[in-house]
């Protein structure tokens, strides 16, 4: 070939047009894929952050839905405790009432044949008195009771479900942030709108609550259904006998329930009925008490709180319940190729963030199971933005929140 | 990683993929067609004049290159494009994001919907739209054309302090921009466009196309969201877009005024309602949780 005809080709003209298009072509199709790589990168860190955040607020829902039913379950075993001894007693009341019939029959009446019925009766009754009583006893006894017994082994699993929560929490939350994307550093962090322990850790609003709580849960259950009776059968059944075993039992119950809740009935009526019935339900010496929301929650999971759970200021109570969850992850691979013009400016390009808020629709109580979670509005970001910054290690620790406030998506 | 994309946006992409494609390949074609037709004339002509067959290449190529560069200016448009399609689709899902979580707050309280926490879709001073709206301007702003007087002057809004100050202060949060304070100002050029509610406009529609601003327990929330793209490309943005002021016979069909163009890239995204407010009627102790940003 010669230099002519190498001067002569004139196809190196369009090859290089070619080659010029065929790179912008591979840059532009690289540019796409950058974008779509780093929004789909980006809704997958908010995936993760969102199962994050449902997972650490499930595990507290879930220990609230728990120390409620150990707190209810309480309850019933003093319900059936208060019960039995109610019974115990009417027995008992009914047993001295008839040997007195009994005596008074002989005595006055000359055919003692209705003495001997009532004689009998009574002597019946003490035979079930006499079933009873052991009964009572394994059930309510104020040193060994199997009643107060389960009762403090389910105060303790309520302590104990509030000491390990904030551990289970956090290794809940950072489990999912990983799984579904998070790869860096502590994947997922769980952190509570306000908290007694360091402001950082989650923790439950919780503190063991008066044990007045317990009867009045039980009344409101399951002794509602025995308290109306009187007024339709009691009249019905005076006639029929000559004391009413109903309404002794009805009488025995407000016994128990108000001695439990420590107000006195008079002692003159106290001392008569000591005389003819075992003593009314007490409390052990270290009652079991039922583990309630308080809008002062003490670092020590076993404190106790003097106020009735109905006094807690409930949106004091929601802040410990609102958990903001945090993953992070490396950035989007490939972002050089678009450079800055098209880095997605969106806030926290590693890092996303959801709230999950825990809550109860039927009733804000820890006698109500029905504890859920749901995604919120983050308001942590806002309160907690500086104390974040240090934590992730990225740069912003002297901002103020305001100025994030208008970087807050959601 | 295109597996996770969703089914929307593939259909939205498509026809403009299979548009650049078809274009890529028309060029090609023409390409191959003129490199064949030039060796077929060398062919034929074994020893041509040096000067002659020169000027019929030269002739050539200045009839064929104007289309070859229209091509390739439209294939670059179409992709940046396809590019801005992804960015709106994240900016949808932000606004779904950001929807399902402020809807619910007693949105519906006990008397029905409150007035004061009404999602208010048609108007631009509710604060729950007004928090939906940051949501999907923000991922906006990566696209949005840096400030220029034509621009600012199509939108009508002077650049507000409570846009440029946090959009500085949020610039200082990203390690590509960390040193350089460039960066910062372009951002706030770019977030005073994005941010502009005639630029980046949102819908939420419930199920059935319902906008009344209520919402209820596990609703499907859809958010719709149209980005007015600014058209970089020279000669593709007056064949794709429309003028700011409207393409109209007064401006010289949007080439009179230095506005430029932009095309309207609307993107949806559904995501699911997340439930009821926090308390029952009878225990709500009435705070207002959502906060306007600014």
């Amino acid at each position: 070939m010669s230099i002519n005809s190498l001067h002569r080709d004139q196809g190196g003209r369009i090859s290089i047009f070619f080659v010029f298009g065929a790179i912008a072509f591979i840059f532009l199709i690289a540019l796409i894929y950058n974008t779509a790589h780093q929004s789909i990168r980006k809704i997958q860190m908010q995936g993760a952050a969102d199962a994050a955040a449902l997972a650490g607020g499930t595990q507290a829902g879930r220990n609230l839905n728990d120390i409620a039913n150990n707190n209810n379950t309480m309850s019933e075993i003093l319900t059936v405790m208060i019960v039995i001894r109610s019974v115990l007693q009417t027995v008992e009341i009914m047993k001295t009432e008839l040997y007195a019939a009994a005596a008074v029959a002989t005595g006055l009446i000359v055919t003692s044949e209705a003495g001997a019925i009532l004689y009998g009766l009574a002597r019946a009754l003490e035979s079930v008195a006499r079933v009873l009583r052991p009964i009572d006893t394994a059930l309510s006894d104020l040193s060994r009771g199997v009643g107060w017994k389960a009762m403090k082994l389910l105060d303790n699993l309520n302590v104990g479900i509030k000491t390990d929560f904030p551990y289970w929490a956090e290794k809940e939350t950072g489990d999912f942030a990983l799984r579904n994307g998070a790869d860096r550093g502590p994947h997922g962090l769980l952190i509570p709108r306000a908290s007694p322990a360091l402001d950082l850790l989650p923790s439950l609003p919780l503190a063991r609550g008066r044990e007045d709580e317990l009867v009045d849960r039980a009344e409101d259950t399951y002794l509602k259904y025995v308290q109306p009776l009187p007024a339709s059968l009691s009249a019905v059944v005076a006639v029929a006998l000559p004391a009413n075993p109903i309404a002794i039992f009805l009488g025995m119950v407000t016994y128990n329930t108000s001695n439990l809740r420590g107000s006195i009935i008079t002692n003159a009526i106290s001392r008569f009925l000591n005389l003819v019935a075992t003593e009314p339900l007490a409390w052990p010496n270290e009652p079991p008490r039922p583990m309630l929301l308080t809008d002062q929650p003490s670092l020590d999971p076993s404190a106790t709180m003097e106020t009735k759970e109905s006094r807690a200021d409930l949106s004091q109570v929601r802040k410990h319940l609102q958990y903001l969850a945090i993953a992070s992850g490396k950035m989007a691979r490939g972002s050089k190729i678009g450079g800055e013009k098209f880095l997605n400016v969106a806030p926290h390009q590693s890092l996303a963030y959801a709230e999950a808020d825990v809550y109860n629709p039927t009733r804000w109580s820890m006698f109500e199971q029905n504890w859920r979670v749901k995604l919120a509005p983050s308001v942590v970001l806002n309160e907690k933005f500086n104390q974040l910054t240090g934590i992730m290690g990225i740069n912003g620790g002297s901002q103020s929140a305001n100025g994030l406030s208008f970087a807050n998506n959601h | 990683m295109f597996w996770s994309i969703n089914e929307s946006l593939i259909r939205s992409v498509a026809p403009y993929l299979l548009t650049t494609v078809a274009l890529a390949l028309y060029g090609w074609r023409l390409m191959s067609v003129m490199a064949q037709a030039r060796m077929e004339q060398a062919r034929r002509q074994p020893e041509p004049a040096v000067s002659g067959q020169n000027g019929a290449s030269a002739v050539e190529m200045v009839l064929l290159l104007p289309l070859l560069l229209a091509l390739l200016l439209t294939i670059l448009q179409v992709a940046l494009i396809v590019q801005a399609k992804f960015v709106v689709n994240y900016a949808a899902y932000s606004a779904a994001r950001s929807a399902i979580v402020v809807i619910p707050a007693k949105v519906q309280g006990a008397g029905g919907v409150e007035e004061r926490n009404r999602l208010n879709i048609q108007r631009n001073d509710s604060p729950k739209m007004a928090m939906i709206h940051r949501a999907a301007a923000l991922p906006c702003v990566a696209i949005s054309p840096v400030w220029s007087a034509g621009i600012m002057l199509a939108t009508l809004a002077p650049l507000k302090p409570e846009v440029v100050v946090p959009m500085e202060e949020l610039a200082s949060l990203f390690p590509a921009s960390r040193e350089e304070t460039r960066i910062s100002q372009q951002l706030a050029a770019r977030a005073h466009y994005a941010f502009n509610p005639a630029n980046t406009r949102v819908e939420i529609i419930g199920e059935g196309g319902n906008q009344s601003g209520a919402f209820g327990e596990r609703e499907l929330v859809r958010a719709r969201v149209t980005f007015r793209y600014y058209l970089t490309v020279p000669f593709a943005n007056r064949l794709f877009g429309t003028s700011y002021y409207g393409t109209n016979f007064l401006n010289g069909f949007g080439l009179l005024n230095q506005s430029g163009f932009h095309a309207p890239i609307t993107e949806e995204y559904t995501l699911v309602n997340e439930g009821e407010p926090p308390f029952p009627p009878r225990q709500d102790p009435g705070e207002i949780d959502i906060r306007v940003g600014g």
